[in-house]
């Protein structure tokens, strides 16, 4: 996710610029005043001139060649054919690894591949493959397919990724995502295992514009899992790590909800009792302890149920956003009450409370 | 209304402050926010986001350019929204624009406040019209078609100006001594 990064520090440019910015979508401020054209300018600028020009300057060339005493449309055997050739000619669809040939002659080692734990045996597993060090980059198939990059779409749209597997019998292609593959370069090549052995996986990038390719071969093994004494799993304590609150600050933690509304903006902060940042799903770690929403659970109640009912508490919605829109309560009448917040540990029972007040006052108050 | 009398209601705890700044500045906010999640729903849950985080930094915060302050909130919130729907839905057209981006500007965590510096120094540098292509296409995330139309250039001109722009960034920062 570099680009993500790098596009949001755009964001942190002065407000000023972001300011004038804005004008694109008030004016045509922005848009040059179109130059008045003459009768000769507005010939030139047209299609028919480029056409012209285009024309004269191949019938030059041709001619050039020709009169050399070469022929460029001939198909003559033994025509010695460039680098830049080879590099262009489009494949027919390969039957097997023998006849895929890469179009990068310094064909790198074939790379390592791991699959994910394979649970299941036989079949109803997909392996995931898993390409190492790294997979192949937009730019590094650019340069091996002679690709200038040309603005703004020279992306990976304008790649095609194939994959061939040679002995289906062994491991059977479920599905490949190529945005996936140049996106993260794991996990997008999905394969059921089908009986052991060893085969080869051929993934095959195609730049589109002009069928120029280069194909990767990639080793698969497939084995049979060992059998397993029963394990236990360790529990890993991280219930005292974190802590839910209605906000630190006092004030916050009264909230004011008319009646029969529903109301969802409780502020919530979730954060580290040790160190007290905030906890966000890019910072996920504590101290080697990894943060899995699936060992929490979080609950809002009312000890009062005729004054606020709770109608939803979303957890991942309070973790994702670190604040706020997870509690959804709705006002009955007008009365006072706490909202309790409890945040449980699954794995070990452990839980935490926050407290905040519920204020509901008739609807005509407002 | 005038945006320093919004802010006025803002201080004032004033709830018409939500419903001026929406009257106002909602629409070119949503329209951000779209750009980035193509979803209404998303966008619509962000937008409101962004007038909550507002309220509760006005005070003591009082924005001199009010639009630009809801703007960078919402793309903010609308970048992490994306980060979380990452897996589930892409956006094409913002993927491109990310990848363009990939190439020129770098990501050293170090010098982050100084890289912010060093962009807007250098789009205080390039002509209007290149800097607002710039920002529609890498802040509004707009696509190169919405540009063209917005700036009354041809689509093939919107991205070549693009293009040149962002050489021209990764030569400045590259003097600047940042590794792209």
């Amino acid at each position: 996710m570099k680009g993500m990064t790098a596009f949001s520090r755009i964001g942190d440019v002065r407000e000023y610029l972001i300011e004038e910015s804005l004008e694109l979508f008030e004016s045509k401020a922005a848009a040059p005043a179109p130059k008045p054209q003459n009768a000769f300018s507005r010939f030139t600028n047209s299609g028919w001139f480029v056409a012209a020009v285009c024309t004269l300057v191949a019938v030059f060339v041709m001619g050039g060649i020709i009169w050399a005493g070469f022929n460029p449309l001939g198909d003559r055997p033994d025509d010695p054919v460039t680098e830049t050739q080879k590099e262009t000619v489009i494949e027919t669809e390969p039957e097997n690894e023998s006849e895929i040939q890469t179009t990068d002659e310094s064909e790198p080692e074939p790379e390592e591949v791991t699959t994910e734990e394979n649970k299941g045996w036989p079949g109803g597993t997909f392996l995931l493959v898993r390409r190492s060090p790294d997979v192949i980059a937009l730019g590094e198939l650019n340069t091996e397919l002679g690709v200038e990059e040309v603005g703004f779409d020279a992306g990976k749209m304008r790649y095609d990724v194939e994959v061939f597997v040679k002995d289906p019998e062994i491991v059977e292609l479920v599905s490949v995502d190529k945005y996936a593959i140049f996106d993260s370069g794991m996990g997008d090549v999905a394969l059921r295992g089908l009986k052991e052995g060893s085969t080869t996986l051929i993934l095959k990038y195609i730049y589109k514009p002009t069928g120029a390719w280069k194909a990767t071969i990639v080793p698969i093994t497939v084995e049979k899992p060992a059998e397993r004494e029963d394990e236990t799993t360790e529990v890993v304590d991280t219930s005292d790590v974190w802590e839910v609150f209605f906000t630190e600050t006092q004030s916050k933690r009264v909230y004011t909800v008319k009646e029969g509304e529903t109301f969802d903006r409780f502020y919530v902060e979730f954060r580290c009792v040790d160190c007290r940042n905030l906890w966000h799903p890019t910072n996920c770690s504590y101290d080697g302890v990894e943060f899995r929403y699936e060992d929490y659970r979080i609950d809002a109640t009312t000890p009062n149920e005729g004054v606020v009912e709770v109608l939803s508490c979303d957890k991942y919605a309070i973790m994702n956003t670190c604040d706020l829109g997870g509690i959804t309560v709705k006002g009955l009448r007008e009365g006072t009450t706490p909202l309790l917040l409890t945040l449980t540990h699954i794995p070990t029972g452990k839980t935490v409370t926050a407290e905040a007040t519920v204020v509901v006052k008739a609807a005509s108050d407002s | 209304m005038h945006d320093s009398q919004i802010i006025n209601l803002y201080f004032a705890r004033d709830e018409r402050a939500i419903t001026e700044t929406d009257k106002k500045h909602g629409a070119v906010c949503m329209n951000l926010s779209l750009n980035i999640l193509q979803s209404h729903p998303d966008a619509e849950e962000c937008l409101n986001d962004t007038y909550l985080s507002a309220w509760n930094h006005i005070p003591p915060e009082r924005p001199t350019y009010f639009r630009a302050f809801l703007c960078r909130i919402i793309r903010n919130l609308s970048l992490q929204r994306l980060q979380y729907l990452h897996r589930q839905k892409r956006n094409r057209d913002l993927e491109v624009s990310l990848e363009e981006l990939e190439g020129c500007i770098p990501i050293p965590e170090e010098r982050e406040g100084e890289l912010a510096e060093h962009l807007s120094n250098f789009l205080g540098t390039q002509e209007k019209t290149d800097r607002l292509l710039f920002m529609g296409r890498y802040f509004h995330a707009c696509s190169v078609k919405t540009l063209a139309q917005k700036s009354g250039l041809r689509e093939n001109t919107v991205s070549m100006r693009l293009h040149r722009t962002r050489e021209r960034l990764r030569a400045y920062l590259e003097e600047r001594g940042y590794t792209v």
